[in-house]
C-alpha cells in the first residue's frame, strides 16, 4: 500500500497549522517525523485519520493512487489506515474486548471470536498489560503508559496497513519504553505495515530502525533524510529555521 | 377497620387539597402534567382476571424469570416467604406504622386513598433475602411496596414494570417504603417499561437507622410521562443511602424526577447519581436535592447529575441543589453536564472502523452500562440492559422483546 500526501494545507478553527506537507510512506518503511511542540504534527496526523473538525485547504491525499479526502475516518480505517492517538479518549462504560470486537468486525477482519481472544490475550501479555485492564473500560481510569500500551494492541488486533503512531513514547518510562518498541517492532515484522513514527525525543528510536527522518516546523517539512538527522537534532535540537 | 377507613378518608382529602409542587423552584421546572389525569374519574378497571394472567404468563416468558411477587389488575400472586400481599382494607393492620404521611404530598395522598393492593416484605433479624417483583398493569395499578429490614438483614429486590393497556391515559403507581434497621443492607431495583399510554407515578421514601445502607436504583425507559419522587434520610450515624437514576427518553415521552438526599446524623454518607438519555422531543428534569443536618458531624454528600442529547429537539433541565445546615466537617459536592456525545470520542471511535451511528449507539450504551452496572441481581442486570439496548436500537419502548445476554456491555461499577 501506498499513501501519499502531496502539499497538504489544514486548517483548525480558522488557523492554518499544517501548511503544504508532502510525504511518501509505502508499506514496509518506517518514517518518523519529529518536531518541536506546536510544529503540527499531531494536526497532520489527525487530517490523515480524517478528523471531522479539520479543513483540508489544499492539496491531497492519496491511497494506492485513489483520493481519500472525502471519506470519513471509518472508510480510512477500512482502507488500511490507523492513527494511534497521542491522548486517547476514555469511554467509561465500554468494555475493551467489546469495543475491538466490534471494530474489527466493522473492518471486515475473519477470524473467530476464539481466536480473536487468543490474540488479545497473546498481545496483553507481550505489552505486560495487567491482567484485569483488557475487561475495563476504554481507557477510563488508565494511566498514560496503559493507555499507549492498550492502543499498540488495537493496532496488532487491527492490522493496518500503514500506521501512525503518535508519541507512542510519551508518558512511558524506560522500560515501558522498550516494551512499546518492541511489539510495534513485532507488529512491522509481521504485517509489513508501513510505519511513520510522530516523536519529540529520540529514545524509542534506539530500539526501532526507521529508514527516513522528516522534520517538521512551523506546519512545514524543514528537513528531510535518514537516521544521522536523529543525532543532530540531539545534539542541537531543533533549530532548523 | 375503622383506622383504616380514616386513613383512607384523610388520604382522599389530602389528594384533593394538595399541590402537586411546593417547592418555588420546582413550579418552573415540573412536567405539566395532570398525571393523575384519571383522578377525577379515577376507578378500578375491572379486568378480567385472565387476561391479566396471560399478559404476566407472556412477560414471564419473555424474560425467562418466574416472578415472586406478581401484582396486576385483578390479580396477585405471592410466591416468596418474606412477602405478602395484602388487598384493600386487609391492609388495615399497616397504615399506623406507614412512614409516607398523606399530608406530605399529592402523589403520596393519592396512592394511600387508592392503592388497591400492598406488598409487605419483612425480612428477620440476621436474614438475607431476594425478591423479584412483577408490576403488570392492563389498566390502572396503583400499589404500595413497604419493606422492613430487621436489625443485620439484607434484602435485595428487583422490580419490573409493564403495562399493555388501551385505556388512555392509564396509569401505573407505585409508592415504596423503605425501613432500614441498624447494620441492614438493602438494594431495589426498578425497571419501568410501561407502555406509551401509560402515566407514571414513582414516589419513596428510605430510611437508614445506624450502619445501615440501602441502594436504590431507578430505571425509567417506558411510559408517556414520569413523575417521580424520592427523599432518602441516611438517619443514623455512619449510615448510606444511594440513589442511581437512569432516562431513556424518545419521542415525546416527559420525565421529571425529584430526588432528596438528607444527611441526618454524623458520617453518615448519601450520594446521588442520575443520568439522562433523550433522543426525539423528549424531556427531563433532573432535580436533585441534598441537604446536610446541624447534627451531621462528618457527613458526605454528592450529587451528580449527567446528560446526553441525541436530538436537537431533545431538552435536559439538570437542577442539582443543597442546602448545608452544617457548615464544618462536612464533605458535599454537586455537578451536572449535559451535551451532545462528544465529537472526539466519535471521531476516536470511527478511526477503528465503526461508522458514526454505530459508534454513537456504543457510546449511548456504554453510558447506558456504567448506571446499570450499579445493580446486583445478575438477572436484572440481563433484563435492564436487554430492554434498553432494544430501545436504543429500534426506538421503541413499552413492549418487551424476548430478554437476550447483553451484559457483554457492562465493565464494572463506576
Amino acid at each position: 500500500m501506498l499513501l501519499e500526501i502531496k502539499g497538504l494545507h489544514v486548517e483548525a478553527e480558522g488557523k492554518e497549522i499544517v501548511k503544504g506537507v508532502s510525504l511518501k510512506v509505502s508499506s514496509g518503511e518506517q518514517h518518523v517525523i519529529m518536531g518541536p511542540n506546536g510544529s503540527g504534527k499531531t494536526t497532520l496526523a489527525k487530517a490523515i485519520m480524517g478528523h471531522p473538525l479539520l479543513k483540508v485547504t489544499g492539496g491531497e491525499m492519496l491511497v494506492d493512487g485513489e483520493s481519500i479526502l472525502e471519506m470519513k475516518a471509518n472508510e480510512r480505517a477500512k482502507r488500511g489506515i490507523f492513527l494511534e492517538f497521542q491522548s486517547p479518549t476514555e469511554i467509561e462504560g465500554l468494555g475493551i474486548m467489546n469495543f475491538l470486537n466490534t471494530a474489527r468486525s466493522a473492518i471486515g477482519s475473519k477470524g473467530s471470536f476464539k481466536e480473536f481472544m487468543t490474540e488479545v490475550k497473546q498481545n496483553a501479555e507481550s505489552l505486560r498489560l495487567k491482567d484485569d485492564l483488557i475487561g475495563r473500560s476504554l481507557n477510563y481510569g488508565f494511566s498514560g503508559g496503559e493507555k499507549k500500551k492498550v492502543e499498540i494492541l488495537q493496532m496488532s488486533i487491527l492490522k493496518p496497513k500503514i500506521a501512525i503512531l503518535d508519541e507512542p513514547d510519551s508518558g512511558l518510562d524506560v522500560d515501558a519504553v522498550r516494551v512499546v518498541a518492541e511489539n510495534v517492532n513485532k507488529f512491522h515484522r509481521e504485517t509489513n505495515a508501513g510505519l511513520v513514527v510522530i516523536t519529540h525525543y529520540s529514545r524509542i528510536l534506539n530500539y526501532m530502525k526507521p529508514q527516513f527522518i522528516h522534520i517538521m516546523h512551523d506546519g512545514r517539512i524543514v528537513r528531510e533524510g535518514g537516521v544521522e538527522l536523529i543525532e543532530e537534532i540531539e545534539k542541537n535540537g531543533y533549530n532548523f529555521e | 377497620m375503622d383506622s383504616y377507613r380514616e386513613f383512607v378518608n384523610e388520604a382522599e382529602r389530602y389528594h384533593k387539597t394538595l399541590p402537586y409542587e411546593t417547592v418555588d423552584l420546582y413550579k418552573k421546572y415540573s412536567v405539566d402534567i395532570q398525571l393523575l389525569s384519571g383522578e377525577r374519574e379515577f376507578r378500578q378497571l375491572s379486568r378480567p382476571a385472565v387476561e391479566s394472567a396471560a399478559f404476566v404468563a407472556e412477560t414471564e416468558s419473555k424474560m425467562h424469570m418466574r416472578f415472586d411477587v406478581v401484582v396486576s389488575d385483578g390479580m396477585a400472586r405471592c410466591a416468596s416467604p418474606h412477602a405478602r400481599i395484602l388487598e384493600g382494607d386487609r391492609a388495615a393492620g399497616i397504615v399506623s406504622s406507614k412512614i409516607f404521611r398523606s399530608s406530605e404530598d399529592k402523589i403520596a395522598a393519592f396512592l394511600n386513598a387508592k392503592s388497591r393492593y400492598y406488598v409487605v416484605i419483612d425480612v428477620p433479624s440476621g436474614e438475607k433475602a431476594a425478591v423479584n417483583m412483577l408490576f403488570a398493569s392492563t389498566g390502572h395499578l396503583p400499589v404500595q411496596v413497604i419493606i422492613n429490614l430487621a436489625r443485620n438483614s439484607a434484602l435485595n429486590v428487583s422490580e419490573y414494570y409493564a403495562s399493555n393497556t388501551e385505556e388512555d391515559p392509564s396509569l401505573m403507581a407505585v409508592l415504596h417504603e423503605i425501613n432500614a434497621q441498624e447494620g441492614s443492607r438493602a438494594q431495589v431495583s426498578m425497571l419501568h417499561n410501561e407502555n406509551g399510554k401509560t402515566d407514571v407515578a414513582s414516589i419513596y421514601k428510605a430510611l437508614a437507622a445506624q450502619d445501615a445502607h440501602v441502594e436504590l436504583n431507578s430505571v425509567y425507559c417506558g411510559g408517556r410521562y414520569t413523575k417521580a419522587r424520592g427523599t432518602l434520610d441516611a438517619s443514623g450515624p455512619m449510615s448510606r443511602m444511594e440513589a442511581t437514576e437512569l432516562v431513556l427518553g424518545s419521542e415525546d415521552q416527559a420525565f421529571d424526577i425529584n430526588t432528596v438526599i438528607n444527611n441526618v446524623k454524623p458520617m453518615s454518607y448519601t450520594d446521588l447519581r442520575s443520568g439522562a438519555v433523550l433522543d426525539g422531543a423528549s424531556r427531563c428534569m433532573l432535580k436533585g436535592f441534598a441537604k446536610v443536618e446541624n447534627k451531621a458531624r462528618g457527613a458526605s454528600s454528592r450529587i451528580t447529575e449527567r446528560g446526553i442529547l441525541l436530538s436537537p429537539d431533545a431538552h435536559i433541565d439538570a437542577l442539582p441543589d443543597m442546602a448545608i445546615d452544617y457548615s464544618n466537617e462536612v464533605r458535599a459536592t454537586h455537578s451536572a453536564s449535559t451535551s451532545p456525545i462528544d465529537t472526539d470520542a466519535l471521531f476516536y471511535m470511527t478511526s477503528r472502523g465503526l461508522d458514526e451511528a454505530k459508534a454513537r449507539q456504543l457510546f449511548v450504551a456504554a453510558f447506558i452500562a456504567k448506571y446499570i452496572a450499579r445493580m446486583e441481581s445478575p438477572a436484572m442486570r440481563e433484563v435492564a440492559m436487554s430492554v434498553l439496548l432494544d430501545k436504543l436500537e429500534t426506538g421503541r419502548f413499552g413492549t418487551l422483546n424476548e430478554v437476550t445476554p447483553r451484559n457483554i456491555w457492562i465493565t464494572g461499577k463506576t
